[in-house]
């Protein structure tokens, strides 16, 4: 099920909530692990029991881990653990990659190719399957104790808000929240402002400016002129943000509705002044789990300084894998982590030089060449796109005067960059993190979010549906 | 009481949406309905089935789509958002011209480049059509004659080549262009055949007459024009049928701007506000008392164009009977049937003493709507040579129902019959004559 759609908007939110409040609070994790299995069978009913039966596997692997004292056996539980997880990642997500390569590599030597029938993706797998593995890692670190109700781990791992595109909820952010959390009429008001922040971003931003991305990048590229190419680019850029910051935006508003707080994903990504900063500011959540589970792990920056670069390219050559099963992906992370590599090697003191304006102009040419390879999935069309980026070729300006495209990707890019100045940090500050506002502010607050959540819903029925981005990672 | 007051929030955010769902279900507030074609999904009954396969959802999500509460609300105040803010339509089958001037994106396709391709493949291709379509309504206009039937064309007029000083720009059209209103009159002229070219008399009329030919926000003639203009299709006919018709005069036009509103491409924006219109003018039909005048039968086989003189035309006056075969399909004012597939085709051409194919620029691509073919066919072979090609055509059909077979085969025979009856394919007139049209003319009232 998707958060913008009609069967979540007008049924499942409304009927969850009431039966949600309704309950008495010892039976509402209860109340979310049915919604949650209802929410994720209505969108992929063949593999919920896949997910069920990994969920259940993992609570008891993890348990068993726990209670014993030999460490080997230990390393073996958690191993199996995460084998688990791992291997239903590996099937479905990187199965038919595997193979149509290796076919590819054995077709040289002549030999008959390996047949898979096609693996369908389950949404969502990349998220849980992280979430469980940071469940299985902290616990076996010693960092949390294991959960001691499979009902209450099934909703860590399952939650609807969060479950198939984030944020990746370490279990020690929100283990007291689970079993015990704070139910408030503001956190519930709170919440429902953030989620129409969210569902603003995506249905009346991302979708606009995706429309004209679509159409744009399905026309012969090789021919594209470059202000076409460079306004195509930037809306891409703003349509992946607004769409997947969209989708964090909802699902931490939900979750303070339940009680929960769940961790910040984005922190205006594109005002960042290198690209180290721009993965602090993106997908933040993400890249936590990439730090502490894969970076640390293989060494940090304790170490020689070319052993350093190689962990980098590695977390990122990996982190462009995870977002997808092609060479695309692979490529995308290659080039982040070439730009990660060189501003340890120098760049950041150039940066450091030339001042913040102009830092976060170069990043941002950085990042919108990068979702250029990470947007096409065809690498050869990628780099003939971005040649075109830098042909300077004028000649056949290519979009049509579309004011709704050009009023919604100036407010994307206005949104994108108002952080920048003092006075749109305070805006935010009060708008995404004030946790009280006074009885009139609260009033207004309303009438806002409920207008703006009414039109949305006029929106996405008198448009289209369009799934979040996200969703196939 | 802060608390409170969230909480009395918190309930009216879920009353809300509880309100929605009650509407969907209940309908217990009566809400005008969109305008235009509106597509009636079905919800699929809950099944285990139908949930493993994800149909049941996807159907849900749809039937949602089209019946949430309130709906028709919602989807119009996004349209005037999207009308006053963007000036843009979400209906894409409307094109927005200058000083809020609407195009059907047929006409805009049509203008720019033909709706050519839409039917065939190439320009060549459309030719070989018209010609053959042609040569069909010469066959078939010579063969009337010999029973004093009097069968012409109405070319209708456009409003996109009327006035295209309004029109959108061109959205990026540039193949090849084939327009077969301008394709016609000449085949037509080379064979003979009765025809009138109302476009060119509108182009004369335009800036001449004081009153719009079309309306800023419709798609077909005015009242008002179509009146006047069917009074010349009246004389052409008088004058090339040699009959004398009652005839009728437009009388003293008047401003009024809710009569018949002119307005059926706005209408389908589905707008709050409405666009302002070009000032529109009616006029009441002047009747002429002829009791000598002659009162004929005529069957009317065309597009939609016609729909606007039954209500500007004094009709039932000048004919005694206007039997109007929208699309050679469905079958109006006639209460025998309601479709032509259950008509007696050569019993009702040889019954008319008219026949008018009524087409505009844009519809004559599909030209008489296989109605010439078929009526060639019956009109020069008899009924059961034609029943037993459409029983071998059928046995080769792979269709498990009967029903189907034979109208699989009956759309292959009557849009196509020279390729079964080779004497159809020649230029000359056919001399075979269907054996059952003395009888049908021994009957006849005229």
């Amino acid at each position: 099920m998707v958060f913008s759609s009609n069967v979540f908007l007008l049924y499942f939110l409304p009927l969850f909530l009431i039966c949600y409040f309704v309950c008495p609070k010892r039976f509402r994790n209860y109340i979310i692990l049915l919604f949650s299995i209802v929410f994720y069978a209505w969108g992929a009913p063949d593999f919920i029991l896949w997910l069920l039966g990994s969920t259940i596997a993992n609570f008891f692997l993890v348990k068993l881990m726990h209670k014993t004292e030999k460490k080997p056996l230990k390393k073996l539980y958690c191993g199996l653990a995460i084998a688990v997880s791992l291997g239903l990642l590996v099937y479905y997500k990187y199965a038919n990659f595997l193979i149509d390569n290796l076919n590819a590599l054995i077709s040289v030597f002549g030999a008959n190719p390996i047949r898979l029938a096609k693996v369908l993706l389950p949404i969502g797998i990349s998220f849980f399957t992280f979430q469980s593995i940071t469940y299985v890692l902290d616990t076996y670190r010693g960092h949390n104790e294991p959960m001691k109700k499979l009902s209450d781990y099934m909703v860590y791992i399952m939650m609807f808000p969060q479950l198939i595109a984030g944020p990746i909820v370490r279990y020690c952010d929100i283990e007291g929240e689970i079993r015990h959390r704070e139910y408030s009429s503001n956190n519930c008001l709170h919440g429902l402002f953030r989620f129409v922040i969210g569902l603003s971003k995506k249905v009346l931003i991302a979708d606009v400016i995706g429309a004209q991305v679509d159409t744009l990048l399905a026309t012969n590229l090789s021919v594209m002129d470059t202000g076409t190419a460079w306004i195509a680019i930037a809306a891409y850029t703003m349509q992946l943000y607004f769409d997947f910051a969209g989708y964090s935006d909802m699902a931490i508003g939900l979750g303070k509705m339940m009680g929960f707080h769940f961790p910040e994903n984005f922190d205006n990504p594109y005002n960042s002044a290198s690209i180290t900063e721009f993965w602090r500011r993106w997908h933040i959540t993400l890249g936590a789990f990439m730090r502490n589970y894969l970076y640390i792990p293989l060494g940090g920056n304790r170490c020689s300084k070319r052993r350093m670069y190689f962990n980098l390219w590695v977390v990122f050559l990996l982190s462009g894998l995870w977002h997808g099963a092609s060479w695309n992906f692979v490529v995308w992370g290659a080039y982040h982590g070439l730009w990660l590599v060189l501003e340890r090697m120098g760049l950041k003191k150039f940066y450091e030089k030339i001042g913040k304006v102009p830092s976060v102009i170069i990043t941002f040419i950085i990042a919108m060449v990068g979702w250029a390879i990470f947007r096409i999935e065809d690498l050869g069309q990628a780099f003939t796109f971005i040649s075109r980026l830098f042909a300077f070729d004028f000649s056949s300006f290519g979009i049509k005067a579309d004011a709704q495209f050009y009023t919604m990707l100036i407010i994307a890019l206005v949104f994108s960059f108002i952080t920048l100045f003092p006075f749109g940090k305070k805006m935010q500050d009060a708008v995404y993190y004030k946790e009280e506002y006074s009885i009139a502010g609260t009033i207004v607050a309303w009438v806002v979010a409920v207008f703006m959540l009414l039109f949305c819903i006029a929106a996405i029925n008198a448009v289209g549906f369009s799934p979040f981005i996200y969703f196939r990672f | 009481m802060k608390n409170k007051i969230y909480v009395i929030l918190c309930l009216l955010t879920l009353g809300l949406f509880v309100l929605i769902t009650v509407q969907e279900q209940t309908h217990f507030i009566e809400v005008k309905p969109l305008n235009g074609v509106l597509y009636e999904p079905e919800k699929k009954p809950i099944a285990i089935a139908y949930m493993i396969d994800g149909s049941y959802q996807q159907s849900l999500e749809t039937y949602l789509r089209y019946n949430f509460g309130f709906r028709e609300l919602f989807i119009k105040s996004y349209n005037q958002y999207i009308w006053d803010f963007y000036h843009k339509t979400l209906n894409y089958t409307i094109c927005i011209g200058k000083d809020n001037w609407l195009y059907g994106l047929d006409e805009v396709v049509n203008y720019y480049q033909s709706s050519v391709y839409s039917y065939t493949q190439s320009c060549a291709e459309m030719q070989h059509k018209c010609d053959l379509e042609a040569q069909r309504l010469y066959k078939v206009q010579h063969i009337l004659d010999e029973y004093g039937n009097f069968i012409f064309v109405s070319m209708l007029p456009t409003k996109t080549f009327l006035y295209p000083e309004y029109m959108p720009e061109n959205p990026g059209l540039s193949l090849e262009p084939f327009h077969a209103y301008q394709y016609y009159p000449k085949v037509f002229d080379s064979l003979g055949v009765n025809y009138v070219n109302v476009q060119e008399i509108f182009q004369n009329w335009k800036g001449k007459v004081d009153f719009p030919l079309f309306p800023k926000t419709g798609k077909h003639w005015t009242y008002i024009a179509s009146g006047y203009a069917f009074d010349t299709i009246e004389r052409y006919i008088e004058h090339e049928g040699h009959m004398n018709l009652r005839n009728y005069k437009m009388g003293g036009k008047y401003p009024d701007e809710t009569e018949y509103p002119d307005n059926d491409l706005e209408a389908v924006l589905n707008l709050w506000r409405p666009i302002k219109p070009n000032q529109n003018y009616y006029a009441m039909p002047v009747l002429d008392d002829d009791s000598t005048a002659y009162k004929p039968t005529i069957i009317v086989v065309g597009d939609s164009f016609f729909w606007n003189l039954t209500r500007s035309v004094p009709l039932s006056y000048i004919f005694s009977n206007y039997y109007y075969w929208y699309y050679n399909s469905t079958v109006h004012f006639n209460p025998k049937y309601d479709h032509t597939s259950d008509a007696d085709i050569l019993f009702e051409i040889l019954n008319a003493k008219i026949i008018d194919l009524s087409y505009s620029p844009e519809q004559l691509f599909v030209f008489s709507n296989d109605f010439l073919p078929k009526a060639l066919l019956y009109l020069t072979h008899d009924d059961s040579e034609i029943d037993s090609t459409l029983s071998a055509i059928a046995a080769t059909v792979e269709k498990e129902n009967e029903n189907e077979r034979m109208e699989e085969a009956r759309k292959t025979l009557f849009s196509a019959p020279e390729h079964y009856f080779p004497d159809l394919a020649t230029d000359s007139v056919p001399v075979t004559r269907n054996s059952r049209i003395p009888e049908i003319l021994a009957a006849r009232s005229f």
